[in-house]
């Protein structure tokens, strides 16, 4: 008998069962524990207490970022709480403007100016108010004087005699409106025209204070940052050589942008002082036994770790949490939540100084460390997962990659809200840092 | 600093082996060839492809390359729960030719004792931080064994004698895995624990055998395995445990009472304790011994004399421990098949064993082996 159908389905048949075993599943374990004995593998959980800068070194670095550096400008009134104010320099306004007759070009100086402007746009998404009925009004000083940023002598320019002009009042509602994209966000105020006029024929150099306050309830509270950047804010004035009075219709709209030429020594700070915030009443006073992140200027928490070796070198980490106590502070705005970020300093240990290793964070989320939103005047312990961290940091030594973490907000000097924790100080050790690992220790294991 | 030890986490008792068939330092596949294995073993003694007596490769003096793969499915069943694995073998690959004179030479690789397994066992743990409970996923892992790689020479004498010898290294190596995993529905709360172990072989022995065919009915064949010492490295350590390979003796009976019918009988015996001492624990290595019977019957014609190859057997067989006081033994029922391809250039061997295993602890343990084994003759 001939069979080669048989055989040719065989082997196919025999192919395929073997191709369907390629796809190895060796999954087991219903025999356990019985048939699994001698080698346990246990979940350790062991929390340590921070006593005293050991095993973490904590401490709260000021201040961040650099004066200026701010990408925003913040504006703050909120009674008792903060007072934040924008600086803003004009340092060469524009005092002439181009006419040109037939081909010819002349530049001409005004001698007459109205409807002096300042114009601003507000991130809208940073308004926050104690009410949406709240009105919003923004008040603008002259604040030119010899003191750069000297705080008090900047501050005391916020009175009448140098009053510039203020903005109508609007609603907190209106303006903190992200949804409608037709509502305004450019805040126009009338400037005295007489004064600015001055300095245009002056100095030309214009520095103006701006505030915000609730304007229908002292009581109340405001928080909003301005753009600096596209666009920024910008002086507008109708310059013409004489008054209408004298049948001189030759005008033109002048601007002038953010500048600013002091000081002379240094061209970075120079720069950096066309817009920055003046902080009345800013940050919380620091204090050995806090851990103070956020505000304005901002802080970060620097903790470097020395965890135990045995834990961190030898045993695989799978959750190392970092417990931080609050020490609640009262509350700014409703509903007010700032949100930490957790950065692995990536220095090694020739950086000795805690102010200068929170300078060396990556730029990018590197080691996928997730942020925590906490509420400043919430009681919670705040936990902060660094496992990722610890996985990095296994194997290298703390001597080229320093066992360091920092917590901090996010944009700094974009908002007064800040968060405190007790530190390793604290009177209370029960509210000191607490980091809970739990790991798995390394065995010789597969011996039978 | 001040430590707290709060809790001991034990998931569970996790580890090791989580089937009868894997316990200390593995599986034994026998060291057969498909053919054999379609016979439950039977004609181990006598089969050249196999690597058990070293004469056996002088009756088939042509050049051959064998090699074949052996998936195993296996079902666990403890209670009324039961959990299906498969482990992917190639067990055996061989080389041979003719010498001058009646001589053979063959170098083959097998696998002495497979270590392929995976056991996972899940258990919930406290997340201090969310109020739920995440699962703690342990998983212990090997792969590999220890290897046979042998060097065969044989003469035969005549039609009704052959006797061979090998010199076998024994090397390999048992990749482990201890993987801690835990699923939360928040990210990057937790990383996952792996620690990595390598346990290395090295070993040496020696093989011996004689066929004999007194009349054309009948054939007679015994071989040994002298087992030297064996020595085993843990990862990258100083450190190593020395040991004997385990030694072998077997005999098998082969008859031809009929044109297309061969049937054998075979006895096996091995001396697993010499292994003991390479090991930690306290598990309880067995010595003894094993027997199969088996046909090998011409069957179906195909195409111009080239016959399709019907095997079937049977067998009990130790495996080399003791567990909880019960010794481990692997009862076979297989059935196979033999399929010339290309002219007689080359064989498709197919053959599926059922493994019946002793059941030990409440603990269930059956399994298909498939082999498919190709012969190529050049």
């Amino acid at each position: 008998m001939t069979v080669r159908p048989i055989a040719i389905l065989v082997t196919l048949l025999g192919a395929a069962l073997a191709a369907t075993a390629c796809s190895e599943h060796l999954n087991g374990g219903v025999a356990c524990p019985v048939l699994c004995p001698g080698q346990n593998l246990q979940v350790f959980d062991t929390t340590l207490r921070i006593d005293h800068l050991a095993p973490v070194y904590d401490t709260t670095v000021a201040s961040f970022p650099l004066l200026g550096d701010e990408g925003t400008l913040l504006l703050a009134n909120i009674p008792n709480r903060a007072d934040v104010r924008g600086i803003m320099r004009f340092d060469s306004l524009t005092n002439y403007f181009a006419h040109t007759v037939n081909t010819t070009t002349t530049n001409l100086y005004p001698t007459v100016a109205h409807d002096a402007l300042l114009l601003f746009a507000i991130n809208r998404a940073s308004v926050r108010a104690t009410r949406g009925s709240d009105q919003i009004q923004f008040l603008v000083y002259d604040v030119d004087t010899t003191a750069d940023t000297t705080v008090s002598v900047l501050a005391s320019r916020f009175t009448t005699p140098h009053f510039l002009g203020s903005s109508s009042a609007i609603l907190a509602s209106a303006l903190r409106d992200t949804l409608t994209g037709n509502v305004l966000d450019t805040i126009k105020i009338r400037l005295d025209t007489a004064a600015i006029l001055a300095k245009v024929r002056g100095d030309r150099k214009l520095r103006l204070g701006i505030a915000a306050f609730v304007a229908n309830s002292r009581s109340d509270g405001v928080r909003m940052t301005i753009n600096v950047s596209a666009p920024a804010p910008f002086i507008r004035y109708i310059g013409s050589l004489d008054s209408l009075k004298n049948k001189d219709t030759t005008y033109f709209r002048i601007t002038s942008n953010l500048r600013s030429v002091t000081p002379v020594t240094d061209s970075s700070l120079q720069n950096r002082l066309v817009h920055y915030p003046l902080a009345v009443q800013g940050a919380l006073t620091d204090a050995v036994d806090a851990l103070n992140i956020g505000g304005m200027p901002a802080r970060r928490v620097f903790l470097r770790f020395a965890l135990p070796p045995r834990i961190i070198d030898t045993a695989n980490v799978i959750r190392a949490t970092l417990m931080l106590h609050p020490r609640p502070q009262p509350l700014q705005l409703p509903g007010d939540t700032v949100v930490l970020y957790t950065f692995p300093v990536l220095s090694s240990n020739k950086v000795t100084t805690p102010a200068g290793a929170t300078n060396f964070l990556p730029t990018t989320n590197l080691y996928n460390l997730d942020s925590v939103k906490v509420a400043p005047s919430s009681g919670s312990v705040a936990t902060f997962d660094f496992v990722n961290a610890v996985k990095n940091w296994q194997n290298i030594s703390d001597t080229l990659n320093t066992r360091s973490l920092v917590l901090r907000i996010l944009p700094e000097g974009g908002t007064s809200l800040e968060t405190s924790f007790w530190s390793s100080f604290a009177a209370d050790t029960s509210l000191r840092p607490h980091v809970r690992l739990q790991y798995v220790k390394r065995s010789s294991f597969g011996v039978p | 600093m001040r430590a707290l030890w709060l809790m001991l986490l034990a998931p569970a008792s996790l580890a090791a082996q989580g089937n009868v068939s894997t316990q200390g330092f593995g599986y034994p596949t026998g060291q057969l060839s498909t053919r054999s294995e379609g016979a439950a073993g039977a004609f181990g003694e006598f089969d050249a492809q196999s690597p058990i007596n070293p004469a056996a490769i002088a009756s088939d003096r042509t050049t051959q390359i064998h090699f074949q793969y052996d998936p195993e499915f296996r079902t666990v069943a403890v209670g009324g729960t039961h959990e299906n694995s498969t482990t992917s073998r190639f067990p055996l690959a061989m080389i041979s030719g003719p010498l001058w004179a009646g001589g053979a030479i063959a170098l083959s690789w097998s696998t002495l004792l497979d270590r392929t397994f995976q056991v996972s066992q899940s258990s919930l743990i406290n997340n201090f931080t969310n109020n739920q409970r995440d699962t703690l996923t342990s998983t212990i892992q090997s792969s590999g064994g220890i290897n046979d790689l042998r060097l065969t020479t044989a003469w035969a004498f005549g039609s009704w004698l052959a006797i061979g010898g090998g010199l076998d290294l024994f090397t390999g190596q048992n990749r482990l895995l201890q993987q801690v995993t835990v699923t939360d529905s928040i990210p990057n709360q937790y990383q996952q624990s792996q620690f990595k172990n390598s346990l290395s072989y090295n070993g040496v022995g020696a093989s011996g055998g004689i066929t004999l065919r007194p009349v054309k009915w009948l054939g007679l064949a015994g071989s040994f395995r002298y087992g030297g010492g064996i020595s085993v490295r843990e990862g990258d350590s100083a450190s190593v445990a020395h040991g004997l390979i385990p030694a072998r003796w077997g005999g098998g009976l082969l008859l031809n009472p009929l044109q297309g019918l061969l049937i054998s009988a075979r006895y096996d015996w091995e001396q697993w304790s010499r292994l003991s001492a390479l090991g930690r624990g306290d598990l309880q290595a067995q010595n003894g011994g094993g027997w199969s019977v088996g046909a090998d019957i011409e069957g179906p014609k195909l195409g111009t004399n080239r016959y399709v190859t019907l095997r079937v057997g049977g067998g009990n067989r130790p495996l080399p421990y003791v567990l909880a006081g019960t010794p481990i033994r692997e009862t076979d029922l297989s059935g196979g098949l033999g399929i010339p391809l290309l002219g007689q250039r080359s064989v498709l061997d197919v053959s599926v064993l059922h493994a019946d295993r002793t059941q030990v602890l409440g603990v269930d343990e059956k399994a298909f082996i498939l082999s498919v084994g190709l012969t190529i003759r050049p």
